[in-house]
Formats: C-alpha cells, structure tokens, sequence
C-alpha cells in the first residue's frame, strides 16, 4: 500500500524520531514540492531536512509526481500551498491510498473528499503495536511530540496509556 | 539606491519616547531605529494575521510559511509556541491507527 505524507508530518514524525522506521516499514511517497518544502531547512540544519534527504537517497521514502489540475482546485478551495494540495492529489489520482498529515487544513481536506487519513501519533502507536519498535521508543517518541505541543495533550496521553496497557 | 519618501507625523509623547529609547539602545539615529520599529510591528503584525487564519483553519502551515517567507518546520514551532492545537479527536486517532494496521508493506 502506498502512504503519502506530507511536509507536517515528515517534521513531526522526525522530531518524535520515527521517521526512519516508518519508512522503512512502509512505502511511504512525498510530491517534489513536498521534498522541496522540506530540503529548504537543510541551510538552517534541521533534523527533518536532513534525514529526510538520506531517506530520499536511500529510495526509503519516493518521491512522486502529480499534475496540478486537481491540485489547483484544492489550493482554491483549502487555501493550501502546491505541496499539500499535490500530496492530497496522489489520493485522488489513486497513486496513493492512504494519507499521513497533521496539517489542519490537510486533514479538512482529506476528511471532505473521504481519504484513509491518519497522523503522527497513530503512526507512533501503529509502530508499537506491529512491533516495530519497543514500548520505551513509542513512549519516548509520544514524549517528543508532547513537549512540542502540535496536539492536545489528551490525545497524547491516551495515545500513552493505550501502550503503557499493552 | 532605495526611492525614500518624506514622511511627517504627529504622534504621542509615549510614542516618540519609544523610538528614542530604541535609538539609544540599538545605538541608531531616529530615523533608523522609527524604520526598524515599523519593520518588526510589520513582521509580528503579519504573523498574528497568519495564526489568527491558521487557527480559524482559513489557512494551511505550509501556505503560512510561504507567505511569512520561513521554514514549515519554523512555522510549526511558532504554531505550538502559541500555543494553537491541532483538531485531531480520539475518534480521528482510533480511526488512523486502525487503518495503519492494514497498511504495512
């Protein structure tokens, strides 16, 4: 199954520091604007510009094109930049069947036209529970996204307490 | 060379203390420090318009970014900074971690 991810989440999957394992567990693609949106913090050094780019050359995670003409109506319509619009349109070109985002819009979006959506911490808790990494990592990784503050912090402790009761 | 325009204005005692505050503690003449002043109240202005329409979900992060000219990942940190959430629900979570179950290669 091909898994689209947008720039968001590449950054918040990175900061929880399950990037790599997600990756390598799935076949996971990102459109070139995506790629681009990210590469532009590798001046500024950034852990997602920079793994994200070992992944890319790795072919650990692919990079996909996608046309703008349904593209362009969701940018219209959502108010999104090209590269989440471009990753929504991989969903609805059927090049993808499954979108990873945690962007607000993005997620409006996906939840409008019925994509199989999902977010960075269901991606950490899906990892745990398919053992692909242990309980101390998941919980780490749902600590990391805790003290950056994206999400309420209910969703993040039920999220830990769903692993912790494992 | 930069086109400059004159620009006369009255303003408040209040006011004119703060340029010559900044004047003398960023070691610039008031011209200078009044251009300064203007530029980040332009920058934090633009910025708490960006947010506003982030958090009304009006617009994207990364068509934040685009248009306050930073990076997504400097656009998230300013986000969580201020302290807007994301809209994911327990529902939403539930839903994602049992569709990625199913989607392992």
């Amino acid at each position: 199954m091909n898994i689209a991810v947008d720039s968001c989440s590449i950054i918040l999957l990175s900061k929880a520091t399950v990037l790599e394992s997600f990756a390598k567990n799935y076949n996971l693609y990102i459109t070139e604007e995506v790629y681009k949106e990210i590469l532009e913090g590798k001046d500024k050094k950034f852990i997602d510009a920079l793994l994200t780019e070992k992944l890319v050359n790795e072919n650990k995670i692919k990079i996909i094109k996608v046309n703008n003409k349904r593209a362009d109506k969701l940018i219209e319509d959502f108010n999104l930049s090209i590269g989440e619009a471009k990753t929504l349109s991989l969903l609805l070109e059927n090049k993808c069947e499954f979108i990873v985002t945690d962007n607000k819009q993005g997620r409006k979006a996906a939840v409008i036209y019925s994509l199989n959506l999902s977010g960075s911490i269901d991606v950490v808790v899906s990892l745990y529970r398919l053992k692909i990494i242990d309980k101390e990592k998941a919980i780490s990784a749902l600590k990391k996204l805790h003290d950056f503050g994206w999400f309420n912090e209910y969703l993040v402790e039920n999220a830990m307490e769903d692993i912790k009761n494992e | 060379m930069n086109e400059t325009r004159f620009f006369g204005a009255r303003m408040e005692k209040e006011v004119y203390n703060i340029i010559d505050k900044v004047a003398q503690e960023e070691n610039l003449d008031k011209t200078s420090a009044m251009k300064m002043l203007i530029h980040e109240g332009w920058k934090e202005l633009r910025l708490k318009k960006m947010l506003s329409q982030y958090e009304k979900g009006l617009i994207s992060v990364d068509k934040a970014a685009r248009i306050l000219r930073i990076t997504i990942n400097e656009t998230m940190n300013l986000i969580s900074s201020r302290g807007i959430k994301s809209e994911e629900t327990l529902e939403d979570y539930r839903r994602g971690v049992k569709l990625l179950m199913q989607k392992i290669i």
